[in-house]
């Protein structure tokens, strides 16, 4: 029996076609033929066929003369649905978005992804405007999670993970503001990136906070996560707070992993998390040899402040067609946007210093250690129908609370790895593995010793 | 934690009234539940142990 093409990941699929020994057309009709048996998981909002057989045929006609299409020669991706993609309107996860004039040109992070050979078919579903930890869209419905389809696929960038985890597509591109990678990483079983604030250009996507907002890709194993990483890498002017750093690929590294010094992060992150939760960072820290608890005081502060943050820079991008058009916003998002405008000018700076208070306390724990752990949700994936989890014994809303853990970090920008991990009731949970700024390298290298120490989810795709 | 506050809506028409933000009158609940929601994380940073030392953050440079 021989693999079907759509388990195969980037590297795989790169190698292979490079070679001469697989067609990129070949793969992506697998993967377009299991979006079509799995379109009620509602992963994409648009296939992309017709481009995806261009770029596919362009790719092997590229191998068929002789030359390199690129490290990911034939990979076939989809992207969340605020990349710009030339030609088409950049929703956002909304109807205003939907409406509005099409994008110009690809966002920079696709035009770099084109060059390396992989092949973009489809738009994936999100939350409205990347606000909420379920993606459930009222206008475009909830993405489901392929693990058990009553359940969600997490959010913000809910339909890039799942299409991941079901194996529609090798590899994915979503975006984090408050936890909008790691958390549907986490519920649905797959590798997330969240960068360091300002590593990768932003160039060509829909804002959300400017100063939270990251993008980054999912993947099915850490080669793969670090393969596309390092396509995506490199200064662009377009984005203002993008870093003038030159790439430091992880890729070509990632056997050189270095024994790692360790933490666990305790406190917020132990008192908010469920069984599950605890369990698989409990299993991360035995693999790693992580002995030692690290408590970061600031960490609910710091959550508070990216909420507040949110709330606020979140309303004021929107003002204007809140104020003209509210109707057409999905009632989920709208009262928190409108609501964010309230927020006095005064708690909204102090909100920026409590992110650098909790800056300044997380750079110093990172003194005595490599990586720190935590989990990525408090449970596993909550059922689409209850729309509550239960956080220290109490029921809350899970929309805007899934995120709780992935918050403090993002507020602060530090590099995060969510690796899946198996929770006992049989669904995945993710464990962020945090590394200083500029560190990806580090949480890479602990990424792969889970992963080689067999605890991970890697290259299994979905039972759905 | 928790996730109450003053989700009365009167006074969140009454306080957006003040600001200048237009609030449709169906969509008043919801604003005050949002705003509502908000009051612990509110109470947390107002709360919070900051110095001179602590600027804010701005456009954020890890």
């Amino acid at each position: 029996m021989t693999t079907p093409l759509y388990t195969l990941g980037a590297a795989q699929i790169g190698e292979a076609v490079r070679a001469g020994q697989l067609s990129a057309v070949a793969v992506l009709e697998a993967v377009l033929a299991r979006l079509e048996a799995l379109g009620s998981l509602n992963a994409f909002r648009v296939t992309l066929a017709e481009r995806g057989r261009r770029e596919a045929r362009a790719v092997d006609a590229i191998v068929a003369r002789g030359d390199d299409p690129g490290p990911l020669a034939g990979a076939p991706y989809g992207v969340k649905d605020l990349y710009d993609i030339e030609r088409l309107a950049t929703a956002a996860g909304s109807k205003i978005g939907a409406e509005g004039p099409p994008a110009a040109r690809d966002a920079v992070l696709i035009e770099r992804l084109t060059a390396a050979g992989a092949v973009l078919f489809g738009v994936q579903v999100m939350d409205e405007y990347a606000y909420g930890f379920t993606t459930q869209n009222a206008h475009y419905g909830a993405a489901r999670n392929p693990h058990d389809p009553a359940r969600s696929a997490g959010g913000s960038s809910g339909g890039s993970a799942a299409a991941v985890a079901a194996g529609l597509g090798a590899f994915s591109l979503g975006s984090d503001t408050n936890g909008s990678i790691r958390v549907p990483a986490s519920l649905c079983g797959v590798f997330g990136l969240k960068p360091t604030y300002g590593r990768l250009p932003r160039t060509g996507s829909f804002p959300f906070v400017f100063d939270l907002d990251h993008l980054g890709p999912f993947a099915r194993n850490v080669e793969d996560l670090a393969l596309v990483y390092d396509v995506l890498q490199g200064h662009d002017a377009g984005d203002a707070a993008c870093a003038f750093r030159a790439r430091e690929p992880v890729s070509t590294s990632l056997d050189a992993a270095t024994a790692l010094r360790v933490g666990v992060l305790d406190g917020w992150f132990a008192d908010m998390a469920g069984a599950e939760a605890l369990a698989a960072t409990a299993l991360a820290a035995q693999v790693l040899g992580a002995e030692e608890r690290v408590t970061l005081g600031g960490a609910q502060a710091a959550r508070s402040a990216a909420f507040l943050l949110t709330a606020a820079s979140g309303g004021e991008l929107h003002s204007a067609n809140l104020a003209t058009r509210p109707q057409d916003f999905d009632p989920a998002t709208r009262g928190r946007l409108l609501a964010g405008q309230l927020l006095p000018a005064s708690e909204v700076l102090r909100a920026q210093r409590v992110r650098r208070h909790f800056h300044a306390e997380a750079l110093a724990a990172f003194a005595d250690y490599d990586v720190l752990l935590a989990p990525a949700t408090p449970c596993p994936a909550p059922r689409l129908d209850g729309g509550t989890i239960v956080i220290g014994g109490q029921g809350v809303a899970a929309r805007p609370n899934l995120g709780l853990l992935t918050q403090p970090i993002s507020a602060i920008g530090l590099p995060v790895i969510s690796a899946p991990m198996r929770a006992d009731g049989g669904l995945p949970i993710g464990v962020q593995i945090i590394a200083p700024p500029w560190r990806e390298d580090l949480a890479f290298a602990a990424a792969l010793a889970l992963q080689r120490a067999g605890v991970t989810l890697a290259n299994e795709l979905a039972p759905c | 934690m928790t996730e109450s506050g003053d989700s009365d809506p009167q006074a969140v028409r009454a306080l957006a009234e003040a600001l200048g933000v237009a609030i449709n009158p169906d969509h008043l609940a919801e604003v005050a539940q949002a705003w509502a929601m908000m009051a612990p994380h509110r109470a947390l940073i107002t709360a919070a142990p900051l110095g001179p030392q602590d600027e804010p953050a701005g456009v954020f440079r890890p």
